[in-house]
């Protein structure tokens, strides 16, 4: 072995134009590869690092549409395989009961959530930081959580009258207080809660939320109804927010641990549900009730990665890009067996006299196998100089379509033996083919003399894989038309208003210590203050900022309207400041907009868009007619004053659908303070002159989230972008690999017809003749493989076609064009080995003589 | 020399010099030639002595250092690359010493291969192949590879291919070389029997005994002609 590696090690360096390209080809595809291994492994794999994951549970719920709690904050997900909702969220009430209830099967339960709004005071400076949780008392000890410095939140820390505690992270620790240990005993006003810094926790634990985001706050459960005053639903049995985890007992299994709570469970809940789809006939709510309770199945599920709603919602982006690296992979194998191929021949003299001289097949095998497993960890081991690079690069891509600070993707000992598996097989697999091909000689013939046939061998083989690489290149590069031409499509998308010049911003009044009554009128003060400012052409705000991905949807209910079984009623809603549609530049079609006269005291009104009055009032007047939400009673609450024109409201791929404004002043639950303000000139000089404004006005009042529409739009883009972007990079990676192994291809072909080209020009053929026979035997093979490659693109681009926007999977557009780049290119490629075999001198068929 | 037969190929102080490694190599030094249509002429000499050369230079393969080549009465220096392989195509045929026939296309393509570069329609392509074939007596053999045939059947094949296009000369280059003495003597019959048909033949071999077949011997040496046999009987 020891021998055949150094062989192996000195035949290459022989050849060091053939390893270069070699090893260079096998890094692309290894480190591509590689890369997206890190992304599968942060997100799919990896576990929390606490003592013994595997023993943790997370508690969740699911049931038929419809069927659950009144609210819920949180996750649901639809089962695509049951149809159920599943959830993790559940009520306190239940967290109560379970933890009461299972100590003979769970050594602990606890309870944790993030907390959505908060505000931070340090030193005077206001900030908001969005990543708090809070957490049950036992929260750090059950898990197990390493402390970097200071002690973990304990039971008696989430006492009523405990003094308030917060436990912060390292990241935060590094950022706020460099690292400094006189940090422990500080205090910070959160949501203006003086709570003393505790404990750090260790860098590598980010929490139990999901995954990517890092808890930079950390304080006690009983501290919440200080947090967050206003959410005095929160201990009400159908309000479902908290997730439940447990640590099993040794011994005790899932199956146990459902079997012994399901009913304790049960019970918790029965108080919480709602009454699901509208009872028929003689049924009370009542009963509708308790039927709906055995409709609600306990679930338990291994908690070793805490919540993982977020690590599933990602898993087909994932499978898209390892599909696409997988291709890339194969791509680069093909390309080096194609070389191997050529080199085997090339090596047929020495070949046969190893073999002449006694060695076995075997071991010649065996020989050339360590080659190119050789050559594979060169390939890998460059590869993951690649990986280094490609993870910083994927980052910023945002494949979570989340700020990139918060995802790690470490190189660990997980990732670095994938690479080595790879390595092997890869290694193997285009190894393999070529080794048995240049061990299968015929001896007698080896040696002979003489007579000779012209042309050389073709290699079946090689053409195959050629072929093979071509099509794989097509099929990238025809995801990469794609997922481009989807990009383009949604970024020249009309949104329905003027997205360019708004600047945008927010502000929680709620977390700076302002009662939601007060809101209205504070945010009214900021815009009158910003509308003053130079530059500044119109300001509004909102409960929910524009083409955010945020929504507020509610069921309507319409005078005269009765909806038919099953119909969607759900309205897109948003409280809105009576500059909205002037600022957004959202057209009135009818009727009348808002005015600072539509407020609180005043008549309760709304507007709608043109698909809520085609619904609802077809070719007749929306204007005087009356709507509310939720009970059939409430449908003379509010009048229509005017109609605007449709617009995309959520997210740029949504289809037009009915949606309701209302004056921000008439909102009963307004939190939201969300500005748009339409500026001239660059809108980026405008965000210093906003906070300054802003801190004048409140200065524990933090500015959050400042950006322009335009911004925010590309934000809600960010996994379109990065299907571009990517099968973009790896399509044309796939092409340069083709390209260059066509060309070797091609170029080993001419030199090993050299005599009879020759011939062939001996006999009359002009240059031309010879220049177009490559060219031809060029796009004979790339027409092969645009055939193979448009079938198999074709079926494949059915798995992505709900990731498309503006064209269908079988654009025949994107396809044409790809096969004319793939040809184009096979004849570029063709074009200096043609040049080259044009330009054989005929005395060659002679001098061979 | 009579006005019915023609000088087909006329060399006149035709000198081939190779300049390797500012080594000068005098190939050719002033040959004088003259063969005249339906002539059969052997070039016999050593290894070495510049009978190859001249062959290649009579076949528009190479191009002469210095002296003049008229063939079929046109003077061929000075031609582009495009026109001399137009010549080579209608004037010329080759048998090769290891026969070069292309292994991947059958018998029937090797011999229509020339005919190809000639634009030629399909259906004539096939009648003068087919005649070809039939000629050298591989007309059974059309659809078979070349690796399935014998080195002498080999070598019909090669044959015929000169053939096929109706050349005006056929320059052979050893043509018995690698065949066995029965294949060998063979080929030589089906030459022979070419030239009686009219064909005019150029061959260039090292052995005594083939080159008595000719009408007219050669013998070149040291990159000269040194001696002209002619055979008894022959129209020279």
């Amino acid at each position: 072995m020891h021998a055949d590696l150094r062989f192996a090690l000195r035949s290459l360096l022989k050849s060091p134009g053939f390893t270069a390209v070699a090893v260079l080809s096998l890094a692309l595809g290894i480190g591509a590869n590689t890369t997206v291994f890190s992304l599968v492994n942060e997100v799919l794999l990896k576990s929390l690092p606490v003592r013994e994951p595997g023993q943790l549970v997370l508690f969740s719920w699911a049931a038929p549409e419809r069927i659950g709690p009144q609210s819920i904050n949180g996750w649901t997900q639809r089962d695509a395989a049951t149809g159920e909702t599943i959830c993790t969220s559940l009520s306190l009430h239940t967290f109560e009961q379970l933890r009461t209830s299972s100590s003979a099967l769970l050594s602990d339960v606890f309870a944790f959530a993030p907390l959505d709004r908060v505000n931070v005071v340090l030193d005077g400076n206001a900030e908001v930081v969005t990543t708090g949780q809070i957490v049950s008392g036992n929260y750090h000890a059950a898990l197990g959580v390493p402390m970097l410095a200071g002690r973990s939140i304990l039971p008696t820390d989430d006492q009523p009258n405990a003094p308030p505690v917060v436990v912060i992270s390292a990241g935060y620790w590094q950022r706020k207080f460099a690292g400094d240990p006189a940090a422990i005993g500080r205090t910070l006003a959160v949501n203006g809660v003086i709570a003393e810094i505790v404990g750090v926790t260790a860098p590598q634990f980010t929490g139990t939320l999901q995954i990517g985001e890092v808890q930079d706050l950390t304080l006690p459960l009983a501290l919440y109804s200080r947090l967050s005053p206003d959410d005095t639903d929160a201990t009400q049995p159908w309000c479902w927010w908290i997730r439940i985890m447990g640590r099993l007992q040794p011994g005790i299994t899932r199956a146990q641990a459902h079997a012994g709570l399901a009913g304790v469970f049960k019970e918790s809940i029965k108080d919480g549900l709602n009454a699901g789809e509208p009872a028929a006939g003689s049924v009370t709510p009542e009963v509708a009730k308790a039927a709906n309770l055995d409709k609600v199945r306990f679930v338990v599920n291994p908690g070793g990665q805490g919540l993982t709603e977020a690590r599933r919602s990602y898993t087909q982006s994932i499978q898209i890009l390892t599909a696409l690296v997988v291709l890339v992979l194969l791509v680069a194998c093909a390309n080096v067996a194609n070389l191997l191929l050529a080199r085997g021949a090339a090596r047929v003299r020495e070949i046969t006299v190893r073999l002449a001289l006694g060695a076995s097949r075997a071991r010649l095998l065996r020989q050339l196998l360590t080659e190119s497993v050789l050559l594979a960890f060169l390939g890998a081991a460059a590869g993951l100089v690649f990986a280094w690079w490609g993870r910083a690069a994927l980052l910023v891509l945002q494949p979570l379509g989340r700020s990139a600070n918060m995802l790690e993707l470490p190189l660990d000992w997980r990732v670095l033996g994938f690479t080595t598996a790879v390595a092997i097989a890869t290694g193997i697999l285009f190894g393999l083919a070529p080794a048995w091909r240049a061990t299968r000689l015929d001896l007698a013939a080896g040696f002979a003399g003489g007579t000779r046939t012209l042309g050389g061998e073709r290699s079946r083989l090689a053409r195959i894989l050629m072929v093979v690489q071509i099509a794989l290149s097509l099929v990238l590069l025809v995801g990469a038309g794609l997922f481009t031409r989807t990009l383009r499509n949604l970024q020249q998308l009309d949104a329905g208003f003027n997205r360019s010049q708004l600047v945008l911003f927010s502000v929680d009044g709620v977390a700076g210590g302002h009662k939601r009554a007060e809101l209205a009128a504070l945010h009214t003060r900021f815009a009158d203050r910003i509308a003053a400012l130079p530059g500044v052409s119109a300001v509004t705000f909102s409960q929910v900022p524009v083409l955010s991905g945020s929504s507020w949807t509610s069921n309507a209910v319409v005078q005269g309207h009765v909806p038919a079984k099953g119909e969607n009623t759900n309205v897109v809603m948003n409280g809105v400041h009576p500059g909205f549609f002037s600022a957004y530049q959202l057209p009135l079609i009818i009727g009348r907009g808002f005015t600072a006269r539509d407020d609180a005291a005043a008549p309760k009104v709304a507007i709608v868009n043109q698909a809520f009055a085609r619904k609802y009032f077809g070719d007749a007047s929306p204007i005087g007619r009356r709507f509310g939400t939720g009970e059939d009673k409430n449908a003379g609450d509010w009048e229509i004053v005017g109609v605007v024109r449709d617009a995309k409201y959520t997210r740029l791929r949504e289809e037009p659908r009915p949606a309701a404004f209302r004056p921000y002043a008439q909102l009963q639950n307004a939190w939201g303070g969300h500005f748009a303000v339409r500026v001239t000139g660059d809108a980026g000089t405008y965000a210093s002159m906003l906070r300054g404004l802003l801190r004048d006005i409140d200065p524990n009042l933090p500015l959050a989230n400042l950006r322009t529409q335009e911004e925010q739009i590309a934000r809600g883009l960010s996994s379109e972008r990065m299907f571009a972007r990517l099968s973009s990079f790896f399509g044309l990676l796939a092409l340069l690999l083709a390209s260059i192994g066509l060309y070797g291809l091609l170029s080993y072909s001419v030199l090993r017809r050299t005599g009879e080209i020759g011939l062939r020009m001996a006999l009359g053929a002009v240059p031309g003749h010879v220049l177009w026979m490559i060219v031809r035997e060029s796009l004979l093979l790339a027409s092969f493989g645009v055939v193979l490659g448009l079938g198999s693109a074709w079926a494949l681009s059915r798995l992505v076609a709900s990731r498309l926007y503006g064209l269908s999977a079988s654009d025949p557009g994107t396809y044409a064009g790809v096969g004319l780049i793939l040809v184009a290119v096979a004849i570029i490629s063709s074009l200096l080995p043609a040049r080259r075999a044009s330009r054989v001198d005929p005395m060659v068929a002679l001098r061979a003589e | 020399m009579t006005t019915e037969n023609p000088s087909l190929i006329k060399l006149e102080g035709v000198t081939k010099v190779f300049l390797t490694d500012e080594v000068e190599t005098h190939a050719l030094s002033g040959i004088h030639m003259d063969i005249r249509k339906g002539e059969y002429v052997s070039i016999a000499g050593p290894s070495g002595c510049g009978k190859s050369t001249l062959l290649s230079i009579l076949g528009l393969l190479d191009t002469p250092t210095d002296g003049t080549y008229i063939l079929n009465g046109r003077p061929v220096q000075g031609l582009t690359l495009p026109e001399r392989a137009r010549i080579r195509n209608r004037e010329i045929g080759f048998i090769f010493q290891s026969f070069n026939l292309i292994g991947d296309l059958t018998v029937y393509e090797n011999v229509e291969l020339p005919l190809t570069y000639r634009g030629m329609p399909a259906s004539e392509r096939k009648t003068r192949v087919t005649e070809a074939l039939e000629k050298v007596g591989m007309g059974h053999r059309a659809k078979h590879l070349p690796s399935q045939l014998s080195g002498g059947q080999q070598q019909r094949v090669a044959v015929a291919r000169a053939l096929a296009g109706s050349p005006a000369v056929l320059l052979a280059d050893e043509p018995t070389g690698n065949l066995d003495s029965k294949n060998g003597d063979a080929v030589m019959e089906l030459l022979h029997s070419l030239h009686r048909a009219g064909s005019t033949i150029v061959m260039v071999t090292h052995d005594t005994r083939f080159a008595r077949h000719a009408e007219r011997t050669i013998h070149v040496f040291d990159g000269r002609v040194v001696e002209e046999q002619v055979e008894a009987g022959s129209a020279h």
